[in-house]
């Protein structure tokens, strides 16, 4: 395992966005950038960050909103407030002043060496039941697509997200995302087919491989 | 120490037993004091309702997305029951609809599947320090 700092950065501001992602990655570390609070609960949620640095005023739900929800729900990792002016909330790690320097990224970043994970455990037959699973699933998805049950094809791909990334097989969990992302906006259906076949392709893979 | 008792709610049979294996990995591994718990299983909203009447376990993992019903509407009959239940609300995504309504009808934690094995150390670690608090 290296010791990358995984980090998430909430902040609206396009080109300040750009900047602050462009000087944590030379400072090495990897960065998951959105633009606003929700996309940064979500992000956090999923407990595959280190830290997360969040500016304060951003559209959909604020910084501070933001850090009151994953802090309700018990999420313990370090939350940074980026602000200009001082932040009554309690909650966040510590309020990071803005312009952010450089040298106060780099110490942020070492400051937060990444843990060792808690590596999942998949028993083998546990892994052999996902993947019989997926012929059906495979048959299933094929059948609503022909029928056009878009409602059932969006429930099949989220189940197929869920479990394909849980059993350690993340390419087919971002297509089953992709896919139920174009479903949900209502994609036509040469490009929910066109998305089909890459899954499909990569479902035979897996099976036969 | 007491008999712990934990509900898994999930309509994928695999899922749960992934997540069952991982939380005894986790009792093993001795990252949190429990040696152990007491599993039920329930794949449907209404299976899910009769065990936890029956059983009144002390933390609950409960998939959003069920066939027979949501789990929010799960949450709110578990916290009627048995206020000081922990539930944790597992989801594939996390709408901040998702995540206010959870928070609201008192849900403890919440995570977005895939499961990893700090997810599920997270969740437990949370349940510990409520017990004890």
């Amino acid at each position: 395992m290296t010791n990358t700092v995984r980090l998430i950065l909430a902040e609206d501001d396009d080109f300040l966005r750009q900047l602050l992602q462009l000087q944590c990655e030379s400072l090495g570390a990897e960065v998951a950038a959105v633009a606003n609070g929700e996309e940064a609960v979500s992000l956090a949620l999923s407990y595959g960050y280190d830290l997360l640095l969040m500016d304060i005023q951003m559209p959909v739900c604020d910084g501070i909103q933001a850090m009151t929800m994953l802090r309700q729900l018990g999420y313990e990792r370090p939350i940074y407030a980026m602000s200009a002016d001082k932040v009554a909330a309690e909650g966040f790690t510590a309020v990071l002043t803005k312009p952010l320097k450089e040298t106060d990224l780099q110490a942020l970043l070492q400051q937060h060496q990444p843990k060792a994970p808690t590596e999942l455990v998949v028993a083998p037959e546990l892994r052999q039941q996902f993947l019989n699973s997926l012929t059906d699933l495979h048959q299933q998805m094929q059948a609503s697509f022909e029928q056009q049950n878009w409602q059932e094809l969006q429930r099949l791909s989220h189940k197929l997200k869920g479990s394909a990334g849980s059993f350690g097989y993340p390419a087919i969990s971002e297509l089953a995302d992709q896919l139920q992302a174009e479903l949900q906006h209502r994609a036509s259906a040469t490009a929910i087919e066109a998305l089909l076949r890459q899954l499909f392709a990569l479902l035979s893979e897996v099976n036969h491989g | 120490m007491a008999e712990q008792k934990v509900l898994l709610v999930d309509d994928v049979d695999y899922t749960r037993q992934l997540l069952r294996n991982n939380i005894m990995a986790i009792c093993q591994s001795g990252k949190v004091k429990y040696k152990s718990f007491t599993f039920f299983n329930a794949s449907k909203a209404s299976a899910a309702m009769d065990l936890f009447s029956l059983q009144l376990p002390g933390i609950v993992f409960l998939d959003i997305e069920l066939p027979d019903a949501s789990g929010l509407e799960l949450l709110k009959k578990f916290k009627a029951l048995k206020p000081d239940c922990f539930v944790v609300m597992v989801s594939g995504v996390s709408t901040l609809d998702n995540v206010k309504q959870s928070i609201a009808d008192g849900a403890a934690s919440f995570i977005v599947k895939p499961f990893t094995g700090d997810k599920i150390l997270a969740a437990l670690r949370l349940y510990q320090r409520y017990k004890e608090s």
